[in-house]
């Protein structure tokens, strides 16, 4: 009632949203396109509360928690009717007390009945029509719409229009406390209609009017009237006559003074015929125009959530997953990050202390020149080349031959910017092989022509030979060549 | 050369296997693809042990899977035995898949029976090299290893770093593969991807029809994330214009100006956020879950605001924002003219543009909009916001559309930090030519002459646009 379920669907929709933030974006789209499937949901399917409502129910079968205190506003509308209906009862029944001697004021039933509702009607409309902010300034403190919207923000944990972002959902609690409003004074005339109808069918009522000022009963007449245009052509006994309103004004003395009781039971049944008027009056002009009033206040708390739920991005990237294929291009696994490596040099990278007598390699098209060789202080004995386009026989015959009595140790050259693979790590295991425990072997590092060894060139090296526990194992960058 | 004979349900599905020396990005070229950041990328040499396949599916059907694989370790020796084991050209294929089968258990070729499994089963191959070192004949063996596998293959010289050598790779390379292309795994944009993709059809006549609608499908994929983007933005520009920080002054409290400062601040801190959510909201909406970023944040300082940077930005200049304010005093002045049926002499018109030119100048001089109300029931409150600055809406706008921009522009592979600064913020020629629809659109969001689902569809349609057109425009 009154727009709850629908200001309710949308907090559970935003708690759903923020829940889904947290979930990877793939699984929300098989999840939003299963759904979508099964509910029929078709393409240009735009977000109303209707496809919100079946997502949300497929979504989240097992509600836990209410974002809005949905039983405290439900108790609200049930207080607001019970004491609207409770005061409309007990204020038609003292309007309507009559104890056979004075009539029932009509002036004062039209006046609390009809006319002071429909001047609060009016207010509202007033309102509503001005502009917000001045409405805000102006009758801000008096709108039930804003009290209403501070009563719900109290009773609500997980939406709080108060803070400002959600304008459609503070313009829906506005709208949703005027249709309280309404339903109060709906509920109020209800009850005295009700009151009204009971009154007039099991007890004799007489109607009357008076005035201290200078009224003529024309002009009373007149006025009652054009009140009852609406009904007047239907209803036309519902319409009060000049006579009736004649003899129906009655004055303080009157029994005394100008009109002695009066014999002619006649003119007790007269005064008994105002009631057809006074309960379309009640109709017309005070259920009706509120009854409309509430409608109206529903539709917009409604069409505000309508609007918000339209103009959320969430809730269009919902539809758009329950309309599209799920195109997916990730794998069912993920796969594993490889184990961290320190970073930390291995402390295989050293400079030569002095000259190095050595068989160089050059391994798989990696060159070196005698200008480079004399900077890090290898004395190249012999120049041979292993890998590439050698043969894996070749290599073995190399190593085999190789006379390495004479010389301090062997350095492979390899190239900087090629990763290290495994095939060099046997090359590199069979040539320690062929020499003594005591003699090195040195990886020489060369690098791009015209570009220097870069740091991470050197650590990828450090890391894959480090394993082999060699303390004669060295690496040496070579220098920049142009 | 015999091709090896078909498994069906691979002949079905194309799979390609992404073969090459070790890290020349191959997983790169499978992350971007895949569009999937969590493929584990590395410096390290190895990184990757084991295939992983990457099928590219709608609605759970495949309609084609990329395999990632070790790179070649032992390749010599692998080339040396297909040699001393093959008898003739005819057995070559069988040759490789004998291989395989022999060397299962064997240790020291566990990652080339890895990677040449997938291809004895029908892959397609797609060859790796970095194209930023030179040539080597050290690829010779693994080159001949995949010829003699006889899967259909091509070669892909990806640019790892600024050095170029791909001239020397592409006459190496044609000696092995029929087709050969450049393809920066880093770099390439969505259209390139694509052309890649579609580029895949030439190995396998076959293949060619899932491959384009795995290519429509994309396409589609992506101009839905552009839309949802697009509607991001506006309901965060909506949000940000129509914010107000509202509180009741306590009792004692007698200097409201501290109190503004207060909530103007908090104001700035809850626009700022918004943006950074929805920041995220695109990010997630491009497959970017875990994006490390480093980004300005947006200062509602009139000096940035009012920033020749700023408006640079835009391809506006700083006169252009008495046209954008005018154009919404016309808008509105327009109104006049219509109910007059003209009777005005449009004279609506012409004094609502100067309203609105001249307001737009003014509200530059107050950022902010204060409003003290007295309930006379109660305690007086105070309410900041929205924002006043005509240029704000601009400024969010440019920066959300670079966002996107950035995003759009960058590939899975890619494991840098996000960096969107000032000094890479694109001008956006296109929204000089949206100056009148955005500002009479910003006009009404600002005074809520729109339902939010109004402006919201107004503005992620002028939005959508700009990206198009951006896009065009950059020759995409």
């Amino acid at each position: 009632m009154l727009g709850n379920s629908a200001i309710r669907l949308y907090g559970l929709i935003k708690r759903q949203l923020e829940s889904d933030r947290q979930q990877p974006l793939a699984q929300l789209q098989h999840r939003d396109r299963e759904i979508g499937r099964t509910l029929g949901i078709t393409p240009g399917q735009r977000p109303n509360r209707k496809v919100m409502q079946r997502w949300l129910d497929a979504v989240s079968a097992s509600e836990d928690s209410d974002p809005v205190n949905h039983r405290g506003l439900s108790w609200v509308t049930s207080l607001v009717i019970i004491s609207g209906a409770v005061l409309g009862w007990l204020c038609a029944s003292t309007l309507l007390n009559y104890d056979g001697r004075m009539p029932v004021n009509l002036i004062y039933f039209l006046l609390i009945l009809v006319v002071w509702p429909g001047a609060t009607l009016a207010l509202w409309c007033i309102l509503i029509l001005i502009p917000r902010t001045t409405s805000e300034s102006v009758l801000g403190a008096v709108s039930p719409g804003e009290w209403h919207r501070k009563l719900v923000t109290r009773l609500s944990g997980g939406i709080k229009p108060g803070n400002e972002f959600d304008t459609d959902l503070k313009i829906s609690m506005q709208w949703q406390g005027y249709g309280l409003s309404h339903l109060f004074t709906l509920c109020f005339v209800l009850a005295a209609c009700l009151y009204f109808l009971f009154a007039i069918s099991f007890s004799d009522l007489a109607f009357g009017w008076n005035t201290t000022l200078e009224v003529s009963n024309d002009a009373v007449h007149s006025a009652l009237s054009t009140m009852a245009v609406p009904w007047r052509q239907a209803l036309p006994h519902a319409s009060p006559t000049l006579e009736l309103v004649d003899i129906s004004r009655f004055y303080r003395l009157d029994h005394v003074l100008s009109r002695p009781a009066d014999p002619d039971l006649k003119l007790a049944y007269q005064l008994g015929r105002w009631w057809p008027f006074l309960f379309m009056s009640l109709l017309v002009y005070s259920v009706l125009p509120r009854l409309v009033a509430l409608f109206f206040s529903i539709w917009r708390t409604t069409s505000a959530v309508d609007s918000a739920l339209e103009a959320s991005s969430g809730a269009n990237q919902i539809v758009a997953r329950m309309v599209s294929p799920v195109v997916s291009t990730v794998p069912h696994e993920t796969s594993q990050p490889p184990p961290e490596k320190t970073g930390q040099p291995f402390g295989l990278q050293k400079q030569l202390d002095g000259d190095t007598h050595c068989v160089v390699i050059e391994w798989a098209g990696a060159q070196v020149t005698a200008e480079q060789l004399r900077q890090i202080r290898v004395v190249p004995v012999i120049k041979s080349q292993a890998g590439g386009v050698h043969t894996l026989a070749d290599d073995r015959k190399l190593l085999r031959e190789m006379n390495v009595d004479t010389v301090q140790g062997i350095a492979i050259v390899v190239k900087a910017w090629e990763p290290p693979m495994l095939e060099l790590n046997d090359f590199v295991a069979s040539a320690r092989k062929a020499l003594s425990p005591r003699q090195s072997l040195i990886l020489l590092i060369s690098p791009l022509p015209g570009f220097g060894v870069r740091s991470e060139q050197m650590q990828a090296w450090e890391n894959v030979l480090n394993t082999s526990g060699d303390s004669n194992l060295h690496i040496i960058a070579l220098p920049h060549q142009d | 050369m015999n091709a090896l004979p078909s498994n069906p349900a691979a002949d079905e599905i194309p799979t390609f296997a992404i073969v090459g020396h070790p890290n020349k990005g191959k997983s790169s070229l499978v992350a971007t693809l895949a569009h999937d950041s969590d493929v584990q990328i590395s410096a390290q040499s190895g990184t990757t042990e084991f295939n992983q396949t990457f099928p590219m599916s709608v609605d759970g059907e495949v309609l084609y899977q990329l395999t990632d694989t070790p790179g070649f370790q032992r390749a010599r020796q692998v080339w040396d035995w297909l040699q001393k084991n093959s008898s003739s050209v005819a057995d070559r294929a069988q040759t490789v898949r004998n291989f395989v089968e022999q060397h299962r258990d064997n240790t020291l070729f566990t990652a080339e029976c890895e990677l040449l499994r997938p291809l004895t089963e029908g892959a397609g191959i797609l060859y790796v090299v970095d194209g930023s070192v030179p040539y080597g004949n050290e690829y010779d063996a693994e080159m001949e290893i995949l010829r003699w596998t006889g899967q259909p293959s091509m070669a892909l010289i990806n640019q790892i770093h600024d050095s170029d050598f791909h001239e020397e790779w592409e006459s190496a390379l044609s000696q092995y593969f029929r087709i050969v292309r450049r393809f920066n795994a880093q770099l390439a944009d969505f259209d390139r991807q694509l052309g890649l993709l579609s580029g895949f059809s030439e190995l396998n006549e076959n293949w060619r029809d899932r491959l384009l609608t795995a290519v429509n499908l994309l396409r589609r994929r992506r101009e839905g994330q552009r839309t949802a983007s697009a509607m991001v933005i506006a309901e965060l520009i909506h949000q940000a214009m129509t914010c107000q920080i509202d509180t009741e002054l306590p009792d004692q409290e007698n200097d409201s100006d501290s109190v503004a400062k207060t909530l103007r601040q908090e104001l700035q801190n809850s626009i700022v956020q918004m943006e950074s959510n929805a920041r995220q909201d695109i990010e997630r909406l491009y497959h970017f879950d875990r994006l490390d970023a480093e980004e300005d944040t947006l200062s509602l300082d009139h000096n940035q605001l009012f920033s020749a940077t700023s408006w640079e930005m835009f391809g506006l200049a700083k006169d252009q924002l008495l046209v954008a304010g005018a154009v919404g005093g016309a808008a509105t002045g327009g109104i006049v003219d219509i109910a007059t049926g003209g009777g005005s002499l449009m004279l609506g018109t012409g004094i609502g543009a100067i309203v609105g030119g001249v307001s737009a100048f003014l509200s530059e001089q107050k950022m902010f909009q204060s409003t003290l109300r007295k309930t006379g029931l109660g305690n007086d409150r105070l309410t900041v916001g929205p924002i006043e600055s005509v240029n704000f809406p601009y400024v969010l706008l440019g920066r959300a559309l670079n966002h996107v921009s950035v995003i759009e522009g960058r590939t899975h592979a890619r494991q840098d930090v996000l960096r969107i600064q000032g000094e890479e913020s694109r001008k956006w020629q296109q929204l000089s030519s949206m100056v009148k629809p955005l500002g009479a659109l910003f006009a009404d969001i600002k005074k809520q002459k729109l339902s939010r689902a109004e402006s919201g569809r107004q503005l992620s349609t002028l939005i959508l646009e700009i990206l198009k057109n951006e896009r065009s425009g950059s020759g995409e």
